[in-house]
């Protein structure tokens, strides 16, 4: 009861005003490729050392949530995610933008990410010091399990071709080991390149493999024709019924996994959003179409990211571990303020913790109405030459890419991978496996190469006394066994294709559905 | 080329990458060669799945022609990427700024977009709002080259 008597804190006009700003610079900054949550974050510290410490932080953990969201909207309108969180929501996201269905996936991946970012947000409120016990059985052997786990979604977002999808995710667990290595100080793969020492980053990579690429693709066909081949849009932004109610498993599958994946630090939103999607499609059901702009998916992965917001908090409140770059820059923030992160947070500044954990609960419910009137408007772009769009969406790419790291290599990294998606994309190399390769390379090598120094090579039965590690393995087990069997969507699809058109059309169904949500 | 043939010489050009790497691997100090070591394997072991599967499945995914388009309309992605590639290098040595207007109106004619009042609005929209956006209201450092 003692944390509801906090909640009227939030509602001054200075933490509402604070939430506020968070919550429009978050989306402002998460929308551009490049500019992430933790960029915006970091600005504001010296902005806000003088004020209130609930103040200060009630603005940095709104604009955390609102960044991870407004990265969904250039995915969705133009496969351009702008964190790297939103990289499986821009598969199926544009190709549904494309269909000119741009609206429906912006009102689902609003509605799937405010309630995802609330629960998380109640649950880092109300169970986060038992929870954050979750985070302390995670040891090398369950790090390197997790990233296993992850790399079991190439399977199933190689759509048909696993062995080009296998072979792109090797190829960036091999790129993920460019740079100088952690343990020997020995640079891998650089040849005398100063700006390849610190590797290939992911924001970059994530850059490259969809945004630019996306703009190499815009480049064919008309110029004068746009993306969605539509002329108006609607504005009817917020969710129906019926949606949510095609979509409550999708939605459902998603928030268990972020909250899930959110307690793990190093994981985050960026692995739950691919174990989310593969999730996704191994529960298909016939009429799904995946890799053509299902909106169920579009639903489970904004439902994961965005249900990682507060349950990645909850280490870095309770324990002082930041689960991520952003809740890092917020237990900087934390410490500049003088409030130490752990018990006596919670025992001596139980009036800031509360307060800002209601804020962020509180900046989700705002978030939503802000963010649909913002991503409706920013659909217009939809609507632009295609023309004019590709050097837009590349000059935009450069800008953010080298904003974000202020490495000139990384913009030539950005444009190689945009090259290497473009391509992979066109022969079915699945540019999601090269990036999630990309993202889980360092998490499994470190997490292997650790479990070796301290096992001194008994790698098994060190495992085999971990509970946690074994209930990861079974989980991967039944991954790859749900990966690798035909899916009933997919089976579906092929009968319909080879069979008399006696059969029903799925993918009509589909579109049906989609149009009777809009009437 | 068959769509066969073009699946081995694919699988040939990934086993030639993967060997390339899989040598440096095997030279690398203590357990810095390990990760990329066993990528590489797993690498060369997919693309000979490949090749071998275009000997044994009849796979209908496998059967035709690839089709190579190398008339400007098809390479145009590619031209764009090497204006691209000049464009990376160029902002650091006139500007970020400059170098962006250059490149908007020459990529946006490249693409065949002939509506030139367009293509102005939009430029002169667009700018001075990236320059409110990130010089001032972000304070970010963009490259200024010799001109801006």
């Amino acid at each position: 009861m003692e944390t509801f008597s906090y909640l009227g804190d939030v509602l001054s006009l200075a933490n509402l005003g604070a939430m506020m700003i968070g919550i429009v610079v978050g989306l402002v900054i998460g929308a551009i490729p490049g500019l992430g949550p933790p960029m915006a974050i970091a600005l504001m510290i010296p902005i806000t050392f003088t004020w209130e410490p609930q103040t200060a932080l009630i603005m940095m953990v709104a604009t955390y949530a609102a960044g991870l969201y407004g990265g969904s909207f250039t995915a969705i309108l133009l496969r351009a995610p702008g964190t790297s969180a939103s990289a499986a929501t821009s598969i199926e996201g544009f190709e549904m933008t494309k269909r000119g269905k741009a609206i429906e996936a912006i009102r689902m991946a609003t509605f799937a990410s405010v309630m995802g970012g609330l629960i998380s947000g109640l649950v880092l409120l109300f169970l986060a010091p038992p929870l954050a016990k979750v985070s302390l059985f995670f040891g090398p052997a369950e790090y390197f399990l997790v990233a296993i786990l992850g790399l079991t979604a190439i399977a199933a977002v190689s759509f048909g071709a696993l062995l080009r999808g296998l072979a792109a995710g090797m190829a960036g667990l091999l790129i993920a080991t460019i740079g100088v290595d952690n343990m020997t100080a020995f640079p891998r793969f650089t040849y005398g390149a100063t700006g390849l020492l610190s590797g290939v980053g992911i924001l970059p990579t994530v850059i490259g493999l969809f945004a630019f690429a996306q703009a190499l693709s815009l480049c064919e066909g008309s110029p004068h024709s746009n993306i969605s081949g539509k002329s108006k849009l609607s504005w009817n932004i917020w969710p129906k019924f019926s949606e949510i109610y095609h979509c409550r498993w999708s939605l459902v599958r998603g928030w268990v996994t972020g909250l899930v994946m959110g307690m793990i630090p190093a994981a985050g939103a960026s692995v739950a959003q691919w174990i989310a999607y593969s999730w996704e499609i191994q529960r298909g059901k016939p009429g799904d179409q995946f890799s053509k702009g299902e909106i169920k998916a579009v639903a489970a992965t904004e439902a994961s990211n965005n249900g990682v917001t507060g349950t990645s908090l909850i280490p870095m409140f309770v324990l002082g571990i930041p689960g991520g770059i952003s809740a890092a820059v917020i237990l900087g923030a934390l410490m500049i303020h003088g409030l130490q992160p752990g018990d006596t947070l919670f025992r001596k500044s139980p009036e800031v913790i509360y307060t800002v954990m209601w804020g962020f609960v509180l900046a989700n419910i705002v978030m939503g109405g802000v963010a649909g009137l913002m991503a409706r408007t920013l659909a217009y772009c939809t609507l632009v030459p295609r023309g004019v769009l590709a050097p837009v969406i590349m000059i935009f790419c450069a800008v953010g890419t080298y904003t974000s790291s202020g490495n000139p290599y990384d913009v030539g990294i950005m444009i190689v991978f945009g090259f290497i998606g473009y391509y992979a994309q066109k022969y079915n190399f699945a540019p999601a496996g090269i990036l999630l390769g990309i993202i889980l390379g360092p998490i499994a090598e470190q997490g292997f190469r650790n479990m070796l120094v301290i096992t001194d090579g008994n790698v098994i039965p060190f495992i085999a006394g971990r509970p946690v590690s074994i209930i990861i393995i079974v989980m991967i087990v039944g991954a790859l066994f749900f990966a690798l069997r035909p899916k009933k969507w997919e089976t579906a699809a092929d009968e319909y294709a080879t069979a008399p058109k006696s059969k029903p059309d799925f993918s009509e169904r589909h579109d049906e559905y989609v149009e009777v949500k809009d009437d | 080329m068959s769509k066969l043939w073009a699946e081995r010489v694919t699988a040939l050009g990934m086993i030639a990458v993967a060997a390339f790497f899989l040598v440096q691997s095997t030279n690398m100090p203590g357990t810095s060669g390990t990760f990329p070591l066993f990528t590489t394997i797993i690498i060369i072991v997919l693309a000979v799945i490949m090749i071998v599967r275009t000997l044994l499945t009849h796979d209908k995914k496998l059967q035709g022609d690839v089709s190579f388009d190398f008339s400007y309309f098809g390479l145009k992605p590619v031209y764009v990427m090497v204006v691209g590639v000049l464009y990376a290098v160029l902002i650091f040595q006139i500007g970020f700024y400059v170098s962006s207007v250059l490149f908007f109106f020459l990529v946006t004619r490249m693409t065949g977009y002939a509506n030139v009042k367009v293509t102005a609005i939009v430029a002169a929209v667009l700018f001075p709002l990236m320059y409110v956006f990130f010089t001032i209201g972000l304070g970010a450092d963009l490259p200024s080259g010799i001109l801006m």
